[in-house]
């Protein structure tokens, strides 16, 4: 396999289970280098244990899993290098402001310092330079932990429900910013309940329903991404077929009034 | 800049900041050195072998804060989320805490220094010897040993109150393996273990190099003991300290 075709992150026959983020029976995701890939679904239907597996935080009890064409188990430090991860549960260095906070991320990885504050004028977190992150509102939180998955400038990012206890606006202004902003000029594996989100910003995007009732063959070739194109009929059909499931039901229902995914919407 | 380098400088920083701890963590044994000096009368056994007691107390603040900061480190970690940014960086569970006990070190090497410079000038109660700085290797050693021991207890007590009574318990072992008493007047039992406890060790060093003597068996045996131990508790927190 060459390097041009190396998936950014791969699994196949996947199963895990988790006590607090659901469970994954023989799931399997694609993820090719360059896409912004949506991970849509439920709480609990596993999104942030797909995160987790493909960062190495948990390791599956079967399947395989490979991100940039590596195992991300046992913790390999030089692949943590080259990914970059941002929890749903945001946490930060404590007692520093939130401009050390982001030059430190980034010493750390070893990252010039030159984008910290191209990123703090991207991320609209001017305002909050010089305040303790112990004291930023939740959505300079959500920004500053955007901010910190990307400084080092990583080959695949992991943003999991980057909007998650958002109010409405904020979590609109922070889609707006990701969409509008060049700061993610990578992959990147976007987990996310809301269905607008993915039709705003991913090119691809695999749809989760219930632990165990996962719907995912997600491939190129037969037309199973839901392309910036629109959603082809083929595919409607199938997503229909394959799922079955409350969700899918949402994004067909969605679906009929308009396109998931208006021609030129997307990147 | 490493990647350690880096992570050290971090933690350093964030610990600095913490004015409240660093004020106590400075402050505490030096009023226990003041309180003694104050309380008892100079035929007092405690203060006339100023040597004795003034190890004893830089033995004790070593376990405490050691034991207190691996603690205190893990529950913080856990609350505040950090511990979910840490484990996203290119470092092994082994090397953050190794950065976190180098901070650990530096503190509690600034807490020594001010207890010492405190006994020899206000209180006059030691006499310092040109090898004063040798107490750094037992200090240092000391100071790992206990915070690789309580960051074992943080990350395997789930809550802090649990954690508390983990180090209470650890706490009256501790005493009883001759952190603040002879060996002569341990129990029978403690005394046959005494020669191999390394808090036994740690007193007897920082006596030993407090007064200028050099006798290499205890030093040699000693330092050995110190550094076999906070190797074997280091690799017991890398592998208990778990990223998922």
């Amino acid at each position: 396999m060459t390097t041009a075709t190396i998936p950014a992150l791969l699994m196949e026959g996947v199963t895990c289970s988790s006590r607090n983020s659901g469970s994954l029976n023989d799931f399997s995701i694609l993820v090719e280098p360059g896409t912004f890939h949506g991970l849509i679904g439920a709480p609990g239907s596993g999104k942030s244990l797909v995160m987790d597996l493909a960062v190495g935080f948990r390791r599956p009890e079967r399947g395989r899993v490979q991100v940039l064409g590596l195992s991300p188990t046992p913790r390999q430090t030089e692949l943590l290098r080259r990914i970059g991860i941002q929890s749903q549960r945001v946490g930060f260095l404590p007692r520093l402001t939130v401009r050390e906070h982001l030059r430190s991320v980034a010493e750390i990885f070893g990252s010039p310092l030159r984008d910290v504050d191209i990123l703090i004028e991207a991320l609209l977190l001017d305002s909050a330079v010089d305040t303790r992150v112990d004291a930023i509102t939740a959505s300079e939180g959500q920004r500053l932990a955007v901010a910190s998955a990307v400084v080092h400038r990583p080959e695949i990012l992991f943003l999991d429900e980057p909007t998650a206890n958002l109010d409405q606006e904020s979590r609109r202004n922070l889609v707006s910013l990701l969409r509008s902003s060049n700061i993610i000029g990578t992959t990147t594996l976007y987990a996310t309940r809301h269905l607008d989100e993915v039709e705003y910003l991913c090119d691809a995007v695999t749809v989760m329903d219930r632990p165990a009732e996962v719907w995912n063959r997600v491939e190129t070739e037969n037309g199973a991404y839901l392309r910036g194109a629109g959603v082809n009929a083929e595919k409607r059909e199938a997503t229909a077929v394959s799922g079955g499931v409350a969700l899918l039901r949402t994004i067909r229902r969605q679906m009929g009034g308009r396109q998931l995914f208006p021609r030129g919407a997307v990147r | 800049m490493t990647t350690f380098g880096a992570l050290y400088r971090v933690l350093l920083r964030s610990d600095a900041r913490d004015t409240t701890s660093v004020i106590s963590l400075l402050t505490a044994p030096i009023l226990v050195l003041i309180a003694l000096r104050l309380a008892l009368p100079e035929s007092n056994a405690i203060i006339a072998d100023a040597n004795a007691t003034v190890s004893s107390t830089i033995a004790a603040s070593v376990a405490t804060t050691g034991l207190i900061a691996g603690v205190l480190h893990i529950h913080y970690w856990r609350q505040n989320g950090a511990l979910r940014l840490l484990r996203t960086f290119p470092i092994s569970s082994g090397g953050l805490l190794t950065a976190q006990a180098l901070v650990c070190a530096v503190l509690g090497i600034a807490q020594v220094a001010v207890l010492l410079v405190l006994a020899a000038l206000p209180l006059r109660a030691l006499e310092l010897s040109v090898f004063v700085p040798s107490v750094l290797v037992p200090v240092v050693l000391g100071l790992f040993i206990f915070f690789f021991a309580g960051a074992i207890i943080g990350l395997v007590t789930r809550t802090l109150v649990t954690s508390a009574l983990a180090v209470m318990g650890f706490s009256a072992i501790l005493i009883y393996l001759g952190l603040n008493a002879s060996a002569g007047t341990l129990p029978g039992w403690a005394q046959t273990i005494a020669p191999y406890s390394p808090v036994l060790q740690l007193r007897d060093l920082l006596s030993e190099s407090l007064a200028g003597h050099w006798n290499p068996q205890v030093l040699g045996w000693g330092t050995l003991t110190l550094a076999v131990t906070a190797l074997v508790l280091f690799l017991i927190g890398h592998r208990t300290l778990r990223w998922e």
